[in-house]
């Protein structure tokens, strides 16, 4: 252990994967990490300063290791952490259920000598299972403040924020440690870690049979499982439409009576060219997309439930022999589950998979996830083409799409990518929501999409506005325009397929995000989200919609995604193998769709 | 050396592979004839000789189990459970 200058004090949060770091974290600062009941969510250090007493104190809530001694990526960064940056307290976060296990990571750390202070998390699962802890004995067989909390209910967390205040009030500076220290012997450990459980762990003989357990029966069976798994997304969805969908039609309504009682009079005396810059750029484009906000939050709050519910790790178990004869594992899957929310996130979480070329393999078929953003297209052209009968089918349609060309990818590339991964994953109990979770995850989820995309889809639609309008004398769109000429050059590749060589403006933009693709198609057709439906209808017939729609499922992922491909991958090769192969699999799979309908239409 | 002594106690005790395991039984570990990296990633979740694991589900017979170690459950395929050695 080193002393460092005097510095601002600094916490780092430091525990095994799954032991609520991060929620505890979003507890003590405010500060929201993603979270879920699945080890391994937090891949980004994230840290936040809060006042605590009469200091400003910085927290940083590191990644989830096994083992100060480990090989994983999480171990080394935690590790380099450690040895390169400075901390004043270490705040150990364990589960008070798993203490027997996670107590030698605690004394791993307890060697490195620095001032720590350890929190028994989940204390209301521990209290459920009949285990007791004795705090002041265990504080003093390891010569550490212990402190029982559930941070996911918020117990014990006033007094521990006190007793930060207080451990920190004295701290003035901050060590670091040496590499040697990181580095020891780990029996000795072991045994003195038994011996301070026996003496401050009261332990029920048996466990009884748990409600997770009883679940767990059904939910695994051999045979139901992987049918529930289907209804249970299927009902998800319902519930996303269901919900999603009246909350849409609100904000439609408002959107509306901003158009017609507050803008149009406003604009009546303007120029035609900044009306239309306004009326058929900002409201149409920009509009057309926040009328989806609501499906997409209802969305995520769902898909958190999902994610913290610990139904996950269920999945990867139950399509886990499924998914090695494509060269992968179960967790790869559940990967492709997250990434129907957002890509990126599920491209990040593919650092569970520790060797190289699995994870490449993974991060090669999570794009074909049909995203959030990709839904957004998907659902209105849905709707505006199809009978409401046939909607729901074709939704269904293009989901099964998306997993079939990511299993096939993955059966193409699986020699390329060769690996002997082994599949170890921790199982969690079953965690419900709180309320208060939920609602945070939502909030949560929506800010960072529009924090993400907003400008993107502002930008996107702007410049598509312009390319459509300019020279302004001319109709919108029409052959002289500037999209009008970029049309002309792109129709060799898109007609063949049948997409409309104006939409395929949408499409190019669609590369940055896939959320500007449908308020382009608003800006291009000069028509907001009420009239572009009924618009669409009169220029697309079936086939041409459903082939624009494997497009945009299948094609190229969208600049963040790409852009965290290239982070993770550390590979120029890799990031453009996966750009270029999704573009070309779009067309073809779109070319022989196309093609072979209008031959059987004749 | 190593060698002699496992088959000493494979005379002696029953020697099985956790895979061999049926569901609901609970068996001490003896050895784990493993890679480096997966004994100590087994070890971190409380897998380690001497001590007791029980099987809670598996998957067919080929499919992957889940595993009670104290406390703490996991999954692993049956593949690594065929390098776990144990007794009843």
């Amino acid at each position: 252990m080193a002393k460092t200058a005097k510095q601002r004090c600094r916490i780092a949060f430091v525990g095994m994967p799954n032991t609520g770091k991060s929620t505890l974290f979003g507890r003590l600062t405010g500060v929201r990490a993603k979270s879920g009941n699945w080890p391994g969510v937090t891949v980004e250090l994230l840290s936040a300063k809060i006042i605590l007493g009469a200091k400003t104190v910085e927290m940083v809530d590191l990644p989830g290791l096994y083992s100060l001694h480990g090989f994983g990526e999480d171990e080394r960064l935690v590790r380099h952490f450690l040895e390169q940056e400075s901390v004043s307290l270490l705040l150990v976060v364990l589960n008070a259920v798993q203490i027997e296990r996670q107590l030698p990571l605690v004394l791993q750390l307890k060697a490195l000598e620095l001032p720590m202070l350890v929190v028994l998390n989940m204390a209301d699962e521990a209290a459920n299972l009949g285990i007791h802890f004795n705090t002041a004995s265990l504080a003093e067989t390891l010569g550490v403040p212990v402190h029982l909390v559930s941070a996911r209910r918020g117990d014990g967390l006033a007094e521990l924020k006190n007793q930060l205040a207080n451990a920190v009030a004295s701290v003035d500076e901050r060590f670091s440690v040496k590499r040697d220290d990181l580095l020891i012997e780990d029996d000795r450990l072991e045994q003195e870690a038994e011996r301070i459980v026996s003496a401050g762990v009261d332990f029920p003989h048996t466990l009884t049979e748990t409600m997770t357990d009883r679940i767990d029966r059904v939910l695994l069976n051999r045979w139901a499982g992987l049918p529930i798994f289907v209804l249970l997304m299927y009902l998800l969805f319902q519930a996303v439409y269901g919900l999603g969908v009246p909350l849409q039609d609100g904000m439609k309504w408002q959107l509306d009576l901003l158009r017609q009682s507050g803008l149009e009079p406003l604009l009546v005396n303007s120029s035609p060219v900044l009306k239309s810059f306004v009326l058929e750029g900002l409201i149409d484009g920009v509009g057309t997309v926040l009328t989806f906000l609501p499906i997409i939050l209802v969305f995520f709050v769902l898909m958190g439930v999902v994610e913290d519910s610990g139904y996950l790790s269920r999945v990867a178990f139950l399509v886990d022999r499924a998914m090695s004869k494509l060269g992968l594992d179960g967790r790869a899957f559940v990967m492709q589950i997250m990434g129907l929310g957002c890509n990126v996130p599920a491209l990040m979480g593919t650092r569970v998979i520790r060797t190289r070329s699995q994870r490449l393999l993974a991060m090669l078929i999570i794009p074909f996830s049909l995203c959030s953003a990709r839904l957004q297209v998907i659902v209105f052209l849905t709707a505006a083409l199809f009978p409401p009968h046939l909607a729901a089918l074709v939704m269904l349609s293009l989901y099964a799409v998306s997993f079939l060309i990511a299993f096939l990818s993955a059966l193409i590339w699986k020699r390329q990518f060769r690996s002997n991964e082994t599949l170890l994953l921790e199982f969690p109990p079953y965690r419900f929501p709180t309320l208060r979770s939920l609602l945070m995850q939502g909030w949560y989820s929506t800010r960072q999409f529009l924090e993400g995309a907003s400008g993107y889809i502002l930008g996107g639609v702007l410049l598509i506005w312009l390319l459509t309008h300019y020279p302004f004398d001319l109709p919108p769109a029409s052959p002289g325009t500037l999209a009008g000429q970029l049309a002309q050059v792109l129709h060799p590749i898109f007609a063949p397929i049948g997409i409309d060589s104006i939409l395929s403006i949408a499409l190019l933009f669609g590369f940055v995000a896939k959320e500007i693709v449908l308020g382009g198609m608003a800006v291009i057709y000069g028509a907001g989200e009420d009239k572009l439906g009924a618009l669409l209808a009169t220029r697309l017939d079936w086939v041409q919609a459903y082939s624009f729609m494997l497009f945009i499922l299948i094609y190229t992922p969208c600049l963040s995604a790409v852009a965290t491909i290239r982070r993770e991958a550390k590979s120029w090769g890799f990031t453009a193998l996966s750009v270029v192969w999704p573009l070309l699999l779009a067309w073809l799979v779109s070319f022989v769709f196309y093609q072979t309908a209008r031959w059987l239409q004749g | 050396m190593m060698q002699m002594r496992i088959i000493l106690v494979c005379v002696i005790v029953r020697i099985m592979t956790l895979n061999q395991l049926t569901p609901c039984e609970t068996a001490t570990v003896l050895a784990i004839d493993l890679p480096f990296e997966l004994r100590e990633r087994l070890a971190a979740l409380g897998v380690k000789a001497g001590r007791r694991l029980s099987l809670v589900h598996r998957l067919g017979a080929h499919g992957p189990l889940q595993v009670r170690a104290g406390s703490t459950d996991f999954i692993l395929r049956a593949r690594e459970a065929a390098g776990i050695k144990i007794k009843r």
